[in-house]
């Protein structure tokens, strides 16, 4: 007897022994087959005629799933289960921390960057002081003789004891402010906020398959909340070692703040619209590179939006 | 102590009864001795959750390794057509000459040509088109080939002018000079030659997507091959019983 035989054999035995089989639903969820992990969703539903049990037959390797079940949960299942979602919330937390901090350390690196100029401004002032010391005490040239060699520039070292008696909100002032002061082009830093909020976002999206619509948005939320904390903190450090300290980092710290803001809420913004299509995105990448028969592992990403995977089962036509 | 298995029926509790295995269906069930109704029981979840992550780490690795393998061909293909681009304009030619050397109204500048390291790069550049073309058939294979191409030469063209755009972008905000050592500023003219860098290119490509095609085939009967083999070991052994 041939394997054509064979199965055609096997169908008749069914149709003749389960004949009074009713078709009452199709798998609209995401259902593995026990025997070879194909995804069931889409598949129908019959009463079949023998036991009236209600099955799936799987159409990769025909093993039939009873769905009217008691599962056989041994406590070792239920032990592994708690140990493999007490790794995952550990791997979510990790993943929310290095979003935020990612975030943050993106954000402070326009806000440092926005601050170039008015560092060069304090490094002027500095100078201008330097010189009038070195005027009034000519052994100090040996202290700060190196410094005045060398030219301007925005990461030059700031004495910590004159910045200290300096009036730092009027040196902005007189740098026109924090507007005026800024250097604006420091903003093209967003395209980069963009690239990895849209790569978070896709991430965030599937990782987070049971959230949809705005749950998703109060998620990025949270991880640009976070980074705010980051940020937070990060200003409450002082960057003074013997004595001297950065210009830029003194520049951040008096007018970096507001840059810092705005680059935050607008990674919040491309955070939280990523998160809003990255999912769609996920399928589109799906779609175009895996053939439909692969498809059916990943089916959870239409299942959780409600939607059928395409070429998978009866509802999904690519 | 057995885990509780209420019957659906009567409501009676079939935590004691022993399941047997149906032979029909291959499932294992148990017959409610006061009404009768039947209830399946079935293997534990911890059996279906495994087999549910082979098959995402199956669909994961091939669309990683899809999607790195087109990643690194289209690399390739974008530095070797900017490399050729470069040796043409060296030698005086641009792309749309080639055309010209071919029906012999240009005279080709042989020598100079391979004084340049010409047929190295232009060897290299045939070679990783003909890759790209071939990752292309076979691993889009569910995608009908002008589309896959079609849409692989749009992406080409796109990142065909990545290089001189980056250079635009740095000169105009940065002050620097262009990192990627981009011949000359970016001019009008090189946007065209750029063009046409992706069009032989993609044309090229073209000529491996059958490649791509019979690869993908080949290993498709290979693996029908091996079905055929196992189902038939798996009913000499069912005859044999």
């Amino acid at each position: 007897m041939t394997i054509a035989e064979e199965r055609a054999g096997a169908v008749a035995q069914e149709a003749a022994g389960a004949g009074r089989a009713v078709r009452v639903s199709s798998v609209a969820g995401d259902r593995l087959c026990a025997g070879c992990g194909f995804n069931l969703t889409g598949q129908p539903v019959v009463r079949e005629g023998q036991y009236s049990l209600l099955i799936v037959r799987c159409p990769e390797c025909s093993t039939v799933a009873a769905l009217q079940e008691y599962p056989l949960l041994g406590r070792w299942a239920a032990r592994w289960a708690v140990v493999l979602a007490g790794v995952w919330a550990l791997t979510l937390l990790g993943a929310w921390v290095a979003s935020a901090g990612l975030l943050y350390a993106l954000s402070n690196e326009v806000a440092l960057e926005a601050s170039e100029r008015f560092a060069e401004r304090i490094v002027a002032a500095q100078r201008v002081w330097l010189e009038e010391e070195i005027r009034a005490d000519e052994t100090k040239r040996q202290t700060y003789g190196w410094l005045l060699s060398q030219p301007d520039n925005y990461w030059s070292n700031v004495d910590a004891s004159w910045w200290d008696q300096q009036d730092a909100a009027a040196l902005l002032a007189g740098a026109g402010g924090w507007a005026g002061a800024g250097k604006w082009s420091a903003l093209w830093g967003w395209v980069w906020i963009v690239i990895v909020s849209l790569a978070m976002g896709m991430f965030w999206s599937v990782a987070l398959l049971h959230l949809r619509g705005w749950r998703l948005a109060a998620a990025a939320l949270l991880i640009v909340a976070l980074g705010c904390g980051f940020s937070a903190l990060g200003r409450l450090e002082t960057a003074t070692a013997y004595g001297w300290t950065g210009a830029q980092w003194l520049a951040n710290s008096v007018m970096g703040m507001p840059f810092e803001v705005m680059s935050l809420g607008f990674a919040l913004a491309a955070l939280a619209g990523s998160m809003l299509i990255g999912r769609p995105i996920v399928r589109g990448l799906v779609r175009a590179f895996l053939p439909p028969r692969l498809r059916g592992g990943l089916a959870g990403l239409w299942v959780a939006d409600g939607l059928g995977v395409p070429g998978v089962g009866r509802r999904g036509r690519a | 102590m057995a885990i509780s298995h209420i019957c659906l029926g009567c409501g009676a509790d079939l935590a004691g009864e022993r399941a047997s295995p149906e032979p029909h269906y291959g499932l294992w069930i148990v017959a409610c001795p006061r009404c009768g109704r039947v209830a399946a029981r079935r293997w534990t979840r911890v059996l279906w959750q495994r087999r549910r992550a082979r098959r995402v780490r199956a669909a994961l690795v091939a669309l990683g390794s899809r999607m790195a393998l087109l990643l690194l061909a289209t690399a390739a293909v974008l530095v070797g057509a900017w490399y050729m681009t470069a040796t043409l304009d060296e030698v005086g030619l641009g792309w749309e000459d080639l055309g010209g050397v071919v029906s012999g109204r240009i005279e080709w500048p042989a020598e100079d040509w391979a004084l340049r390291g010409g047929p190295f790069v232009m060897g290299g550049w045939v070679l990783a088109c003909l890759t790209a073309g071939a990752v292309l058939g076979a691993g889009l294979s569910h995608w009908r080939w002008w589309a896959a191409w079609g849409c692989w030469g749009a992406l080409l063209l796109g990142l065909m002018w990545i290089k001189p755009a980056w250079a635009r972008v740095d000169v105009a905000f940065h002050e620097m000079t262009d990192p990627l050592g981009t011949h000359g500023a970016p001019r009008a003219a090189m946007w065209g030659r750029l063009a046409a860098a992706a069009l032989a290119s993609s044309l090229m490509t073209g000529l491996g997507v059958p490649l791509g095609r019979l690869i993908h085939r080949s290993h498709e009967s290979a693996a029908a091959r091996r079905w055929r083999r196992l189902l038939a070991k798996h009913r000499r052994r069912r005859l044999e019983r």
